[in-house]
């Protein structure tokens, strides 16, 4: 005799999806907790697989660039666009600082710090650093590329690695100058090291121009690419392309000191 | 086999891709097992979020593995209805 069965079924609360339910809470729960309670302990578990994607990033195409003289030739282009990059960032920094009287030495006395993640790998414009609390980096030190440009603060640190916001993370305000004439401004982190600004439709910031940012001195951290002026606005708004390419990282300087 | 190399990809692909490479292959993997989704974006964000942000990579996993419940009791119900 078939036998039938009255039992409500609901298609969402079955057997299987209270499995996943129970896995969904237990991976929540284990997240929340390391981050919360061993922060540091997720950074040196990841670390090796940071170190790995670094080194696989700077071997790709090395095989190949021995066989093509194209791709030689694209790699020593690649190398001295960063060298100049870097080149040119010194020079503005040396020239701020020449032009400030200011002390020249203050940000060489970092302690220097290999980059084992940055942008686009690590979302949110956040570097990882090589570089622990033990050995300096702590909480609201600033982070300096190589040049002397200031690209961040550490945020965060365990014994053995460190977490750095730069200045261009999504909404993030920081106050700067713009031009010779040191005209204040207010700068609004747009991601992958861009700034933009809203200024007065009078103020007298042209394209071209370098911004900074205070330091010792005033330190360069990009130039004003574009001014967007609508007439029926009383505000323009800046855009200001980085000094630094923050995708191209591969070590950074830490002042040992924190503002925090 | 396949299922497991496809989720140990994603998982890698955290620490070594671009986000755009990891939502490829959060989608591919969530396709066979939808809490990836959700992991990955935890992961992202206990590895990379600043303090006082929007953890945007939990959000949208939470999303992404809530509708591929959805899309796999619904493909299963197609499978089960033809």
């Amino acid at each position: 005799m078939k036998m039938r069965s009255y039992r409500n079924r609901n298609a969402l609360l079955s057997g299987v999806n209270w499995q996943i339910g129970l896995f969904l809470l237990l991976i929540v729960v284990l997240f929340v907790a390391l981050r919360i309670f061993a922060p540091g302990l997720l950074a040196a578990l990841a670390s090796p697989l940071w170190r790995a994607g670094a080194s696989a990033t700077g071997a790709v195409g090395v095989p190949l660039a021995s066989l093509t003289s194209a791709e030689e030739l694209r790699l020593q282009n690649e190398r001295l666009v960063a060298e100049r990059a870097a080149l040119q960032a010194e020079n503005a920094v040396l020239s701020a600082r020449l032009a400030d009287l200011s002390a020249p030495d203050a940000v060489a006395e970092g302690i220097p710090a290999g980059v084992l993640s940055r942008p686009p790998v690590s979302p949110y414009d956040t570097l990882i650093i090589a570089l622990g609390a033990d050995a300096g980096a702590v909480a609201g030190a600033r982070v300096f590329a190589p040049g002397g440009v200031p690209i961040g603060v550490v945020e965060s640190s365990s014994t053995r690695s460190a977490r750095v916001v730069l200045y261009s993370e999504s909404g993030r305000k920081t106050e700067g100058w713009v031009g010779e004439a040191r005209n204040p401004i207010t700068l609004t982190g747009e991601s992958a090291g861009a700034f933009s600004s809203v200024v007065p439709r009078e103020s007298a910031i042209v394209e071209g121009e370098t911004v900074y940012l205070p330091g010792p001195g005033a330190l360069p951290v990009g130039y004003v690419i574009r001014i967007a002026r609508d007439p029926s606005s009383p505000e323009a708004r800046v855009f200001v392309r980085p000094v630094v390419n923050p995708f191209s990282l591969t070590w950074v300087i830490v002042d040992a000191v924190s503002y925090e | 086999m396949n299922k497991a190399l496809l989720i140990g990809a994603s998982v890698i692909s955290v620490f070594t891709m671009p986000p755009a490479v990891t939502v490829v292959l959060a989608i591919l993997s969530s396709l066979y097992f939808p809490p990836t989704a959700l992991a990955l974006g935890l992961l992202t964000d206990a590895l990379y979020l600043p303090q006082g942000a929007f953890p945007t990579a939990t959000a949208l996993g939470a999303a992404g593995t809530l509708t591929f419940i959805f899309v796999r009791r619904f493909m299963k119900t197609r499978i089960i209805g033809t």
